[in-house]
This record gives C-alpha cells, sequence and structure tokens, in this order.
C-alpha cells in the first residue's frame, strides 16, 4: 500500500545550516496494517507522518502511494487521494470550534466529488460513540470527545488509510484509552493505521513498530498482535 | 452536488463570525444605501425642474431674449431694451415655421387697485396670441383679441392670486382696477401657474395687451423677449440660426461682435437643467462612491484579517481534500455572500430614507431603479474583490504550513 525508499527532507533557514529531519527513510506497510511509528520529540517523525500523508513532499526518495509515485502526481490529485484515502488525526484536534460536531465531521464530504453523502456524518459520530453529541460546538465536548470527532471525521469519506499524530498526546490517560481502543476497533475492521507516538504504550497497539531517530529508522519491529494489552 | 456544498459551507462559515460579517455588512451597506439615495434624489430632481420647466417650454419653442452674455440659473437677465417690437414682428413675418408667437414685456412692481383694496402686482405686456403660446387656461372671461391691442384698448386679464386679494369671493369680470391711476376693465382670468423658473410668481400677475403697457404704461418701444412656436421640431436649430442672422441684421452687429440678445432653443434649456442638477446626478454619487469604495476596503481587510486568523482553518480543509481552487471559491462565496446581503440591505435602507428625504423636500418619489441595480453589481464586485484578494494569499499556503 506505502512503499517508501530513500526519503529524505532537509529544511533550510536563512543564515543557519540545514537540518535534515528525514534521512534516508525506507519502508513499506501493507494494506490492513496497523502501524506504530516511534521516537523522541525532534525525531523527525511528523515531518515522516506528513509526507506519508501527502500534506508534504519530500526532497528526494521514492514515495510509492497503492503502487503510483506520489512526487509525479500533482497538487490537486494530492488533494483528492488525501481526501478520498486518508484520514487525519492530529494532535491538537484542529476542529473548527464554531460548527457543530456534525458540521465539522462533514469537511471532507464538502471536498469528496461523491454524490450521495447524507448520512455519512452521523454513522461516523455513532462509530465513534458520539451519536448523541452531533450538534454540539467544540466547545461544549470534552478533550476525548472531541478528538472522537477528530477521528468520526477521518472516519467519514471511508479511507484506506488512518494517520494518527500523537492522537492521546493532549488527552489525559483515561481519554486516551478511549481513543486508542477506537483505533484498535478500526483496525479490526480492515483498516491500514499509521500511528505517530513517543508512548510506547501506545505503540504496543500496533502490530509493527518504526523507531526513528534523528530522522533515521534505526529498528523494524515486527511483533505479534497478542502483545496488545487488553483493555 | 459538490459546487453546492461549497455555497452552502461558504455561507454557514460567513456567519459564523457575526460581529465580523455585522461590520463587514454595515460598512458596504451604508455606501450602498448613499448612493441609491443620491442617484435616486437626483433623478428626481431632475424631473421636478424639467416638469416644472416643460410648463413653460415645450420642445417646439425658441425664445428670443433681449440683451447679451450667457444666462445662469436663477439669475434675472438684465435686458438692454434694444429689442424692439418691429424685431420680432419681423422674425415672425420672414419665417413660415414659426406658426405662433408672443413678445412680452413685464414692468414689475406696480401698484394695482379696486374696490378699495390695493396691491402690488406684476404687469405684463403680452400680445393676443399669448393665450395660445402659453396655454392660457381662462377660468372666466376671455382673453385679449388683437382689435383691442390695436386699439390700445385698456383691458386687463387677471390672475388667481390678484383676483383673491383684491375681489375676495366676488365677481371681477366687468370690474375696473386702477394702475398708476389709469382704470382698465377686466374681462378674463386665468387659472393657477404656479413659480417660473426664476421664482416669479406668475400668479400675481396683471395681463394687458402689449401695444397698451407699451404706449401706456411703460412708455417705451421694447420688449424683454418673445417666445415662438414653430411647426417643425426638426428644424429647430435652423430656425434658431435664422433668427439669429435676422435680428443680428436688423442691430446691424459686425461679423465678429457678440448677439446682443440670447436665444434659447429646448436644448439649451436641457443644459442649463443638466447644469443644475450635475450637483446631484455628478458631484454628490461621486462621494457616495468614496464611500462604498472606503466600505469596500474595510471588507478586503477584514476577510485578509479572517484568512490570517484562519490559516490553520485553511490548512485542515486542504488536509481534508480540499483544492486551492476549492479554498479560493469558498472564500469568494464568503465575501459576495456578504457583500450581498449588504447591497441589498443598502438597497432596502436607502430606498426607506429615501421616501422620507423626498417628503420633507417635496420632490417626487422617483427610485433610479439603474441606481440600484448599479449598487447591486458594485456590492457584488466589491465581493468578489473582498474575497480575491484574501483568497490568492490563502490559496498559495501548503497544508503542512497552515497546520503548523
Amino acid at each position: 500500500m506505502i512503499s517508501v525508499s530513500d526519503l529524505c527532507k532537509t529544511y533550510k533557514k536563512a543564515n543557519a545550516t540545514p537540518i535534515t529531519v528525514v534521512n534516508n527513510v525506507s519502508l513499506s506497510i501493507e494494506r490492513g496494517e496497523f502501524t506504530a511509528i516511534v521516537g523522541p520529540s525532534g525525531s523527525g517523525k511528523s515531518t515522516l507522518m506528513n509526507i506519508l500523508g501527502l500534506l508534504d513532499v519530500s526532497d528526494s526518495g521514492s514515495y510509492l502511494f497503492e503502487g503510483r509515485e506520489v512526487s509525479k502526481m500533482s497538487v490537486d490529485e494530492l488533494a483528492e487521494i488525501r481526501n478520498k484515502k486518508i484520514g487525519f488525526v492530529f494532535q491538537q484536534f484542529h476542529l473548527l470550534p464554531k460548527i457543530s460536531a456534525k458540521e465539522n465531521v462533514e469537511l471532507p464530504l464538502i471536498y469528496s466529488r461523491r454524490n450521495d453523502i447524507s448520512g455519512l456524518a452521523e454513522k461516523a459520530l455513532s462509530q465513534v460513540g458520539l451519536g448523541d453529541r452531533m450538534n454540539h460546538t467544540s466547545a461544549e465536548l470534552s478533550g476525548g470527545q472531541q478528538q472522537r470527532v477528530a477521528v468520526a471525521r477521518a472516519l467519514v469519506n471511508d479511507p484506506d488509510v488512518i494517520l494518527a499524530d500523537e492522537p492521546t498526546g493532549n488527552l489525559d490517560s483515561a481519554s486516551g484509552t478511549e481513543i486508542m481502543d477506537v483505533f484498535k476497533q478500526l483496525h479490526s475492521n480492515g483498516k491500514t493505521i499509521i500511528l505517530i507516538t513517543h508512548d510506547m504504550n501506545n505503540a504496543s497497539y500496533a502490530q509493527k513498530i518504526l523507531k526513528i531517530v534523528d530522522g533515521t529508522i534505526t529498528e523494524q519491529n515486527a511483533k505479534p498482535q497478542t502483545l496488545n494489552p487488553e483493555p | 452536488m459538490l459546487k453546492l456544498r461549497m455555497i452552502q459551507s461558504g455561507f454557514r462559515t460567513a456567519w459564523t463570525h457575526k460581529v465580523r460579517a455585522i461590520f463587514m455588512i454595515l460598512s458596504v451597506m451604508i455606501g450602498i444605501a448613499a448612493m441609491t439615495i443620491v442617484l435616486s434624489l437626483g433623478k428626481g430632481t431632475e424631473q421636478k425642474i424639467l416638469s416644472q420647466v416643460q410648463k413653460f417650454f415645450s420642445a417646439r419653442t425658441i425664445m428670443l431674449v433681449s440683451g447679451g452674455g450667457r444666462m445662469e440659473p436663477n439669475r434675472p437677465v438684465s435686458f438692454a431694451g434694444n429689442l424692439k417690437l418691429h424685431d420680432v414682428e419681423e422674425v415672425a413675418q420672414q419665417l413660415a415655421d414659426i406658426t405662433e408667437w408672443d413678445a412680452i414685456l413685464p414692468v414689475p412692481g406696480k401698484e394695482a387697485q379696486a374696490s378699495g383694496n390695493s396691491t402690488p402686482v406684476d404687469i405684463v405686456g403680452h400680445t393676443p396670441s399669448a393665450e395660445v403660446v402659453h396655454n392660457f387656461v381662462m377660468v372666466q372671461g376671455r382673453f385679449f383679441s388683437e382689435t383691442e391691442n390695436r386699439a390700445l384698448a385698456r383691458v386687463a386679464v387677471i390672475t388667481p392670486h390678484v383676483r383673491e386679494r383684491l375681489f375676495g369671493a366676488t365677481d371681477p369680470i366687468g370690474q375696473m382696477i386702477r394702475i398708476d391711476n389709469v382704470p382698465f376693465q377686466i374681462i378674463g382670468l386665468i387659472g393657477p401657474r404656479g413659480m417660473d423658473p426664476h421664482g416669479t410668481d406668475k400668479d400675481n400677475e396683471v395681463l394687458i395687451p402689449l401695444n397698451t403697457v407699451l404706449r401706456r404704461v411703460a412708455n417705451v418701444d421694447y420688449v424683454m423677449l418673445a417666445k415662438f412656436q414653430t411647426s417643425n421640431e426638426q428644424r429647430l436649430n435652423e430656425t434658431a440660426e435664422r433668427i439669429r442672422s435676422i435680428v443680428r441684421e436688423r442691430h446691424s452687429i459686425h461679423q465678429n461682435e457678440e448677439d446682443d440678445f440670447m436665444i434659447i432653443t429646448p436644448v439649451r434649456v436641457n443644459e442649463l437643467i443638466g447644469n443644475a442638477t450635475r450637483i446631484f446626478n455628478l458631484y454628490l454619487p461621486l462621494v457616495a462612491f468614496v464611500s462604498l469604495l472606503v466600505g469596500a476596503i474595510v471588507v478586503v481587510n477584514l476577510m485578509l484579517i479572517s484568512v490570517s486568523e484562519r490559516v490553520k482553518e485553511i490548512g485542515l480543509r486542504k488536509a481534508v481534500g480540499a483544492t486551492s481552487r476549492d479554498i479560493a471559491l469558498q472564500l469568494l462565496i464568503e465575501a459576495s455572500s456578504i457583500t450581498i446581503v449588504s447591497g441589498l440591505a443598502g438597497i432596502v435602507v436607502g430606498v426607506l430614507l429615501l421616501t422620507q428625504i423626498v417628503k420633507l423636500m417635496s420632490l417626487p418619489f422617483t427610485v433610479s431603479w439603474s441606481a440600484v441595480i448599479l449598487c447591486f453589481i458594485i456590492s457584488a464586485l466589491v465581493g468578489i474583490a473582498a474575497g480575491y484578494v484574501p483568497a490568492r494569499k490563502a490559496a498559495g499556503l501548503t497544508p503542512v504550513e497552515s497546520l503548523r
């Protein structure tokens, strides 16, 4: 599904030495896999996720998404893939504050080329256990609930891949566990999940853990599903 | 389908920031309301002046006025006393296009006495054909005849105010009126005519045969002006030119000398009206337009601020699949939905205020619909401009930059 080789990303700032944030990364992720990318802050894992999520482009290397070379796609094609095939969950939720949970979940649908979108937002919200909170604005929801709205937004277009960047980073441990359970559920429903985290506890939900240090993957540790802690 | 969803979403987000939306609406609304009011008032004023002037000046009328120079609105024409009755008679005789004519000599500020009452009046000498030339409406009695004019008869036609002040409710026909101790017999009463464009009360006149005025009242041989009715509207300018050359020749004016008289055609009258209404049709709309421009700048500015505030939102929208075009279109819809609402509100407020203003100014209520349409187009254009500038800024951001 995702195949990356020799990926590099360097940030150049004026009057400063260029920083290579992602350095010769190669990895591959199969359809239906639950992968965790772990590393300390500043290790380049968020940049890697932005590249994997087509939010950013690499300077060199090759990235095949479903067998197609990403660097050869136009920005509009990238937008379409983000819309149809990728769902994002961010550490800061990134919900729009003034509109309801349902309207937030509907955002990807606004830009989707699909014609029949009625009921999809409701279905996604029910899936994350917020069927009774659809008309609440983010201010009226707890952090955990807000992140579940964000997960529902990631799900609404039925994407193949869900990319989550520190989804529990702003949550207390109970809410964090709730969110991780949602991901576990999604994985068992067949979604490909890529989780970026510095928390080994969260990483242990995954089938495969990639450790990243200073922009380089140091360890690819495939581990059996049975090691997942029970909720 | 996609476009419809974007339009809905654009509307939705435009109204989620209520305070900002209200300020944007106010800023454009005021400008549009001002434009609507000013342009409509201009049209109303012009209509009022035109309808006033048309009472005195039809499309087939040429006026020949004694004294040269340029006529300015609201300034009495000084007259030199060199336009003789014979000049007018000669013109009328030579030009076949002239069907009716009247030569006029006003003698203002005379005292009239009758049945123990006295009132200041304006004496005006007219030829008998004045009844036709000016469309006088005889309320009572008759107008004077050519025979009476030739015989210097002491007969008078009075007007409503004179009748009221001297005779009250009693029948004036057949009564005597004394002017400078000369008695005149009243033979007719004409209907009200109101003010002329110079502000003279036409209903305070005593009309007397021209020859009688020349010999018995003023003792002069000149008139102040003549009014010609022509049979051919198409040849009006030609006729006016011929009048000019006849009078110039009779006055022995050299080629490089200016006229000592003035010819007024409907074209010239419209020019004068245009000058008078220019303040409404040009200068005030300019001021209103500046206020609209300021409103537009406010909207563009607020939209720019809105984009800076919403970089994260735009980043998120891009992350979930919005293209730069989608974002630009959405901002455009947001801005134009606001300015179009402002435009409509401005038109409504403008028209409502207009109904009150025309009452105060006793103008006819006219809405200049072309102005309203213009305002609507301007407000839509402001919206497009207000959306376009920030849209370009927003579209250039990459999702990862905006989300950071």
